[in-house]
């Protein structure tokens, strides 16, 4: 292999390895979708320009979040002024807490989650899926439903907690049934 | 783990609120102070935003596995009601749907895979990531284009292609709805769906709502747009400019951590080392020098009649004396009680002009008609079909004394009520100045009344109406003051495709019987022809602003 085809191929594997969890980092900063998918774009490119600075020394996806930070913020000022973000002492501070989040866990999160959605009553299952299928959603959901928006989006509260707090459950069971 | 008895129920609200969008200023800083000072909520905090990110991800997911079911449905149904007919020279066609059924199916797929490949990280893929990348621009428009070899715009224009124009003009599409000229030589790099980053050359970008925050990088910065126009050259040393033509763009030196500048209409920047340098004066000087939009090359062929009245010509309008005016026609629906030799026309052929006496008729409200002066020409007699620009010209080398709503000018039209007229009246009271004006007639009523500027009585005026590419408008060059406006209507749809069009000029005063007379030095009118056997978007010399 040339070599830098081999970087190609080293940045690629750090990359797959990383871009559930960088996606979710740049979600929970822009919380749109199709914001995410952007910026997450962006971010893989400047990822691998930037590639000739990573340390290889040190772990890669905090090094990855730095730079999804930089690009997040320059999408907001851009494109989302009247969006509001969290400052960037907490968001520099999060990625720690989403770098605790190992591949394991977040794995069996979303296992557990489709479990847990099967587990809904199907209106509430309907309505998750509605509301989160396409931007809009919840407002669809309102019209069809002849419903104030803000009344779906309490339910879509309820219907969350309910589902962190299943997803819960589902770990400490599968914990403690490991040790 | 933290469970969420330990928060409080209203941090629990914050953070709902953080995720639908609803929380204000004074909310989120609460959250922001209370994340900072516990690691456990913090902790709790990234959980919670996870599952918000797997729902998102989940009906993704299942709207795209609805997407392939439906599909799957589609075509059963397709090849079993209608069994695939085979033309005769396509036998080979005469095969069960089946294969083309797994091939589509397995293209769908692949796309879903594709945009949803975060979704599964414990699955390996072999491929390197760029390679499944989406087209995120295409090739909209492109003239005498020399491409480098192998960096032209063939095949999917994915993140990280490259583009080399040698020479000529190529228009990109970026799939969020911003537009990129590019003016060769030019260097350029796709970065995502809206940004691209240019290493040489000048580009010029023209960026819809949807594609706000479209970034153009160059070698020493970035320019972000605001909702814009704009110009981006980059020098073969790297040396950026920037020029704003519309709205705003915020520009950035260096790396993303400079200070960005905000750059409004007609400023100009440049990017380097100093930071963002302005550059006053410069905006409108170097907006030549940018080419916004690629015209399609004029293969056509101006066809003009141009009368100087020093002549009589046999066969047209007559004026008072029995001298022919040149002019061959008037508006339908107007001049029908004149006589054969019109008193109110005098061909004044010592001074080289027509002389027009004006009478008392009005276009609005098609009022007395029958005696209003309105002579002109039929463009069909210059090649005109119904699609070609044209445009009518008059010298008046004295601006008459008007009163009230008495008008002067020049018109368009099919008929009578079917019309755009220009030129000036008098808005006032009283004898005196007269202003610029055109409107639209189509029904009888004159409506869309665009009014501006004074001149005063005996300027040396030229007026030009013409449609270019469809657009209507009136050109007003004052010879005496040196000054030259011009008047746009909103687009009249209602002469689209007219193959029977009319031009000429007026003057009618329409309160009184109280004539003005108009001189007239010179009429021209121009149609331009397209060369029949010529492809107007053939390749050709480039005409630019």
């Amino acid at each position: 292999m040339e070599p830098s085809q081999e970087r190609k191929a080293e940045f690629a594997n750090l990359l797959r390895a990383e871009n559930g969890r960088l996606y979710g980092y740049i979600h929970a900063l822009l919380r749109d979708l199709n914001d995410a998918d952007d910026v997450f774009q962006q971010v893989a490119l400047v990822l691998w320009q930037k590639f000739d600075e990573y340390d290889r020394g040190r772990p890669f996806f905090p090094w990855a979040c730095r730079v999804a930070w930089l690009e997040a913020a320059n999408f907001f000022r851009s494109r989302s002024r009247h969006r509001l973000y969290l400052t960037d002492e907490v968001s520099l501070m999060l990625i720690d807490t989403h770098a605790d989040m190992g591949h394991d866990e977040l794995e069996d999160r979303r296992e557990a989650l489709a479990r847990c959605l099967e587990n809904l009553r199907g209106q509430d299952r309907e309505l998750v899926r509605t509301c989160y299928g396409e931007a809009g959603g919840v407002r669809r959901a309102a019209e069809e439903q002849g419903r104030a928006p803000q009344s779906i989006y309490n339910s879509l509260r309820r219907i969350r907690r309910a589902l962190f707090e299943c997803i819960r459950g589902a770990l400490k069971e599968r914990r403690e049934g490991l040790s | 783990m933290n469970p969420p008895e330990d928060h409080p129920e209203d941090v629990q609200d914050l953070i709902d609120d953080y995720l639908d969008g609803s929380l204000d200023e004074k909310g989120l800083r609460a959250l922001a102070d209370r994340l900072r000072s516990n690691a456990g909520l913090r902790h709790y905090f990234v959980r919670y935003c996870r599952l918000h990110t797997d729902l998102h991800l989940d009906a993704r997911a299942q709207k795209a596995g609805d997407h392939v079911l439906r599909l799957i449905d589609g075509l059963r149904d397709g090849s079993s009601a209608t069994p695939p007919r085979a033309r005769p020279s396509f036998g080979a066609f005469r095969l069960p749907a089946s294969p083309y059924v797994r091939t589509a199916l397995a293209a769908v797929v692949a796309l879903v895979l594709a945009g949803l490949w975060w979704w599964f990280p414990r699955e390996p893929r072999p491929e390197p990531l760029p390679e499944r990348a989406p087209t995120i621009a295409w090739l909209l428009n492109a003239q005498d284009c020399e491409w480098e070899a192998g960096l032209e715009p063939a095949g999917d224009l994915v993140v990280g292609k490259e583009l080399r124009l040698r020479r000529g003009l190529a228009e990109l599409c970026f799939r969020s709805g911003a537009r990129v000229v590019l003016e060769g030589p030019a260097d350029l790099v796709l970065l995502s769906a809206n940004s691209a980053e240019v290493l040489r050359g000048r580009i010029t970008a023209r960026v819809p709502e949807s594609a706000k925050g479209f970034t153009i990088q160059s070698p020493r910065g970035q320019v972000i747009d605001l909702g814009t126009e704009f110009g981006v050259s980059v020098a073969d040393d790297g040396s950026t400019d920037v020029l704003v033509f519309k709205g705003q763009v915020e520009a950035l030196a260096g790396a993303q951590s400079g200070r960005p500048v905000d750059l409004k209409e007609d400023q100009a920047a440049s990017l380097g080392q100093a930071g963002v340098v302005l550059q006053p004066g410069r905006g409108q000087a170097d907006a030549g020098r940018f080419v916004r939009v690629i015209k399609p090359p004029p293969v056509v062929t101006p066809r003009t009649l141009t009368l100087d009245f020093r002549r009589p010509l046999d066969g047209t309008i007559r004026d008072a004396a029995g001298l022919g005016t040149g002019l061959t026609h008037r508006l339908p629906g107007t001049g029908q009680d004149l006589p054969a030799q019109d008193p109110n026309l005098r061909l004044n052929r010592e001074a080289g002009r027509l002389e027009l006496t004006t009478t008392r008729s009005d276009l609005n409200e098609q009022v007395k008609l029958s005696e209003g002066e309105y002579p002109g020409v039929r463009l069909s007699d210059l090649g005109f079909t119904g699609t070609e620009d044209f445009s009518v010209t008059v010298d008046i080398p004295y601006a008459p004394v008007l009163e009230i709503v008495d008008q002067f000018g020049l018109y368009a039209g099919v008929k009578s009520d079917k019309n755009i007229r220009g030129g000036f009246l008098r808005p006032g009271k009283g004898e005196g100045h007269s202003s610029q004006f055109i409107v639209e007639n189509n029904g009888g009523s004159d409506s869309n009344l665009y009014e501006v500027g004074l001149v005063s009585i005996g300027d040396n005026l030229r007026l030009t109406l013409q449609r270019v590419q469809g657009k209507f408008s009136l050109m007003v060059e004052n010879r005496t003051t040196g000054l030259t406006s011009t008047l746009a209507i909103a687009h009249p749809e209602f002469l689209d495709g007219e193959q029977d069009v009319y031009v000429g000029l007026f003057g009618a005063t329409p309160w009184r019987d109280k004539p003005r007379i108009l001189f007239i030095s010179e009429f021209r009118v121009t149609v331009w022809t397209r060369s029949p056997d010529a492809d107007p978007r053939a390749p050709g010399k480039n005409k630019q602003e």
